[in-house]
C-alpha cells in the first residue's frame, strides 16, 4: 500500500509524498517526489553576468532576495570586487529584513499553524483559525510587521518584492538619514513583535502536545551554516561551518571551497539530487556520524554556531542549546523564532550604525572569472556558482538551493513521521497532516529545489499491494 | 481615490509575462502601475491600503475576461495562502481595495523571455479595458 501527499500544503513549490504500506497496513517506506526539473542553470548560460542577480531572483516568488544577494556575492568574487563596508552593511540590512518577514510568514501563515493550532479541523487550520484562537490584535500585528520588513526591503532594494540594488562590488543605492531613522523605528517595533511571538510560542513549547510533535522525528545528522569570525550565526556572510551530530566542528570553509566538500547522490525516483558530505560518504537514508547527510536552515544554523550576534537572541540561543546539539526536527520552529528575533535586532543594530549612511557603496569590478556566492536563505544554505568568459558572459551556472541541501533529511523525516502515525492502514486528514507537518518544519521551497519556475501543487498518495489506497490533494 | 494597477507574471516564462508588459505600458502612460513576480499574500499586501486596484494576469484560455476574486488563483509561486484567501484575511484587519482582475488568455507557459505575437496582439485591447475601468472610476492617469 502506498500513500501520497501531493501537493504538500502551506509550502511554496510542488511535490508529492508517497507512502507504501505493508500487508498489515503499517508504513514500509515513504518518500517525497519532486517530478519537475526545467534546467534553470542552462537558461542562465550566455547571459550577461550583471543580469544574474535579477534573473535568478525570478526563479520563484518565494525568496527572491536570497537569490539576488547570492548572485551578487558570486559576482563580487568573479569580478574580484570586494564591496566596501557600507555596501556590505546595506546588503546585510536588506537581508535581515527579508529573513524577518519570511520567518514571520512561515511561523504565522504556513508551518507554524501546526504548532500553534495542533489537530484542529482542516477548515480551521489556517491563519484565520489562528486569529480566532489568539485574537484580532495579533492578526493586525502580524500584518503590520511583515509590512514593516517589506518596506525596509523596498527602501534598500529599490523595489517591492524583487530587489534590484545589489550589483557586483556593492549596491547601486545608499540610504539617507531620513530613511535610516525610518528603518530604525520599524526595526525597533519588529524586535518587540518578535519577543511577543517568542512568548506566544513558548507557551505551546511547555505543553505535552509540543513534546508529542518533537517525538515525531529526530535525526542525528551533520549541520551546516554560515558563521562569523566568532562562530555566531550570520545570514549574509562568513565561513560555512559544518558540525557533526555531536556538535564537533569538522570543517569551516570559505564559499570558494565549499563545493569541494559536497557530493550529490542520485535516486531514480527523484529529479532533485541528494547532497551529502564527500569526506563522510553516502550510506543511504540513515542518520548517524557514519553517513554524510547534513541539514541546513534555522535548526542547522543554530547547531552549527556557538552563538548569535544580538543580545536577546543570544539569551534564547543559550537556552535552546543548553543540552548541546538539538536533533528534533520540530525544533526548527524554535530556532526560526530565535532567528526572527535575531534578524529584528540585527536590523536595528545596522540601522543605528554611523556607517550605514556612508556613500562609499561600490568597488569597481576587474576582469571577469569564476565566483561562488554563499548565503543563508531563510530555508538554509544557498550556493550560486558562475564561470564567466572574458566578456563577462556566463559560461557555466550551478545553483545548489536550500531545499536540495535538505532533500535527504526531508525524506527521512517524512518516513519517520509516517511510520509513527500511520498504523494498521488507518489514514485520515489529521494523520496525513502530521506527515506533512514533518516536511513543513524545513519550510521547503520546491519550486526552487526543482528550479521549476512555476505553479506546482502537491499530492499525498498511499499505496497498498501496488494500488492507490488513499489520496489527498492539496491545491494552492 | 488612490488606485494601483498590478501586472502579475514571470518574465522568464514567455506568455506568462503578459501582465507585466501591460503594466509597463500603462506606467509609461502615467498610471500608478507596478509589476509583481509573486502572488498570494505578497500580491494582497501590495494592494493593501488602496481604494481601488486592477490586477492583470495570464490565464489558460482564450481572449480577455474579468475574473472574480474567488476564481483567481495566481500561478507564479504556489503559496498555500492563495490570493482570494490572503485578500479576505487582510480585509478583516486592514483596508483592502475594491479589486478588478483582468485575465489575458494564453495557450501555454514555457521558458523564454518573449511574448508570442498572438498574445502581444491582446495588449491594445487590454489597455483599452483598463483605461475604461479607470475612467469609470474617475482615476484616469493618476500617477
Amino acid at each position: 500500500m502506498k500513500v501520497s501527499i501531493n501537493p504538500i500544503t502551506r509550502l511554496e513549490g510542488h511535490g508529492r509524498i508517497d507512502i507504501l504500506l505493508d500487508d498489515e497496513g503499517n508504513v514500509s517506506r515513504a518518500y517525497m517526489i519532486i517530478p519537475e526539473l526545467r534546467g534553470f542553470e542552462k537558461f542562465c548560460v550566455g547571459r550577461k553576468a550583471e543580469d544574474m542577480p535579477i534573473i535568478t531572483a525570478r526563479i520563484c516568488g518565494v525568496c527572491p532576495e536570497a537569490h539576488h544577494v547570492a548572485a551578487a556575492k558570486a559576482l563580487d568574487m568573479a569580478f574580484d570586487a570586494e564591496p566596501p563596508k557600507t555596501a556590505k552593511m546595506l546588503r546585510e540590512l536588506l537581508y535581515n529584513a527579508y529573513m524577518f518577514y519570511d520567518h514571520c510568514l512561515h511561523l504565522y501563515y504556513l508551518g507554524g499553524i501546526d504548532v500553534l493550532l495542533g489537530d484542529v479541523p482542516k477548515e480551521e487550520r489556517n491563519v484565520v483559525g489562528l486569529i480566532k484562537k489568539f485574537g484580532v490584535t495579533l492578526g493586525k500585528e502580524i500584518i503590520q510587521h511583515r509590512r514593516y520588513a517589506m518596506e525596509i526591503v523596498k527602501m534598500l532594494g529599490g523595489r517591492e518584492i524583487h530587489p534590484v540594488a545589489a550589483v557586483p562590488g556593492g549596491v547601486s543605492k545608499g540610504i539617507n538619514e531620513e530613511e535610516r531613522e525610518e528603518i530604525e523605528k520599524k526595526a525597533k517595533s519588529c524586535i518587540q513583535f518578535a519577543m511577543k511571538s517568542m512568548q506566544l510560542f513558548k507557551e505551546i513549547f511547555s505543553t505535552p502536545k509540543w513534546n508529542e510533535l518533537l517525538g515525531l522525528d529526530a535525526i542525528k545528522t551533520y549541520y551546516m551554516g554560515l558563521v562569523d569570525e566568532k562562530n555566531r550565526v550570520n545570514y549574509y556572510d562568513g565561513k560555512i561551518r559544518i558540525v557533526s551530530p555531536k556538535g564537533n566542528e569538522i570543517a569551516k570553509v570559505t564559499s570558494k571551497d565549499i563545493l569541494n566538500y559536497i557530493e550529490e547522490h542520485v535516486e531514480d525516483w527523484s529529479y532533485v539530487k541528494f547532497p551529502y558530505l564527500k569526506q563522510i560518504g553516502w550510506k543511504g537514508f540513515v542518520d548517524g556520524e557514519d553517513n554524510g547527510i547534513y541539514r541546513v536552515g534555522p535548526l542547522a544554523r543554530l547547531n552549527a554556531a556557538d552563538g548569535m550576534n544580538s543580545r536577546a537572541a543570544q539569551k534564547e540561543f543559550e537556552e535552546f542549546r543548553k543540552n548541546g546539539v538539538v536533533h528534533e526536527t520540530f525544533a526548527y520552529y524554535h530556532a526560526r523564532l530565535i532567528e526572527m528575533l535575531n534578524a529584528a535586532e540585527r536590523m536595528y543594530d545596522l540601522a543605528t550604525s554611523n556607517e550605514i549612511t556612508g556613500d562609499d557603496i561600490r568597488a569597481m569590478p576587474s576582469s571577469p572569472g569564476e565566483g561562488v556566492g554563499v548565503i543563508e536563505a531563510a530555508r538554509g544554505v544557498l550556493i550560486h556558482h558562475y564561470r564567466l568568459n572574458s566578456q563577462g558572459i556566463v559560461e557555466m551556472a550551478n545553483l545548489i538551493v536550500a531545499t536540495t541541501n535538505n532533500n535527504a533529511a526531508i525524506n527521512m523525516s517524512v518516513a519517520n513521521a509516517a511510520k509513527k502515525v500511520i498504523k494498521k492502514g488507518k489514514v485520515d486528514d489529521v494523520i496525513l497532516n502530521k506527515v506533512e507537518a514533518a516536511f513543513r518544519c524545513y519550510d521547503p521551497c520546491l519550486a526552487c529545489a526543482s528550479h521549476a519556475l512555476g505553479h506546482s501543487p502537491l499530492i499525498v498518495r498511499i499505496y497498498k499491494n501496488g494500488a492507490i489506497y488513499h489520496e489527498a490533494r492539496r491545491d494552492a | 481615490m488612490r488606485s494601483i494597477i498590478v501586472g502579475v507574471g514571470n518574465p522568464l516564462l514567455g506568455d506568462d509575462a503578459i501582465g507585466l508588459e501591460i503594466a509597463r505600458q500603462l506606467r509609461s502612460m502615467g498610471y500608478n502601475a507596478k509589476e509583481a513576480v509573486a502572488g498570494g499574500i505578497e500580491l494582497a499586501e501590495m494592494i493593501a491600503g488602496y481604494d481601488f486596484a486592477i490586477i492583470i494576469d495570464a490565464f489558460h484560455g482564450v481572449g480577455i475576461k474579468e475574473i472574480s476574486i474567488d476564481e483567481y488563483e495566481e500561478s507564479v509561486a504556489n503559496h498555500d495562502i492563495s490570493f482570494p484567501s490572503a485578500y479576505k484575511i487582510l480585509a478583516r484587519y486592514i483596508k483592502m481595495p475594491e479589486v478588478k482582475i483582468i485575465g489575458i488568455g494564453i495557450k501555454k507557459i514555457e521558458v523564454g523571455e518573449q511574448l508570442s505575437s498572438q498574445v502581444e496582439m491582446a495588449i491594445p485591447a487590454a489597455i483599452e479595458i483598463v483605461e475604461k475601468i479607470m475612467e469609470d472610476k474617475n482615476v484616469a492617469g493618476e500617477g
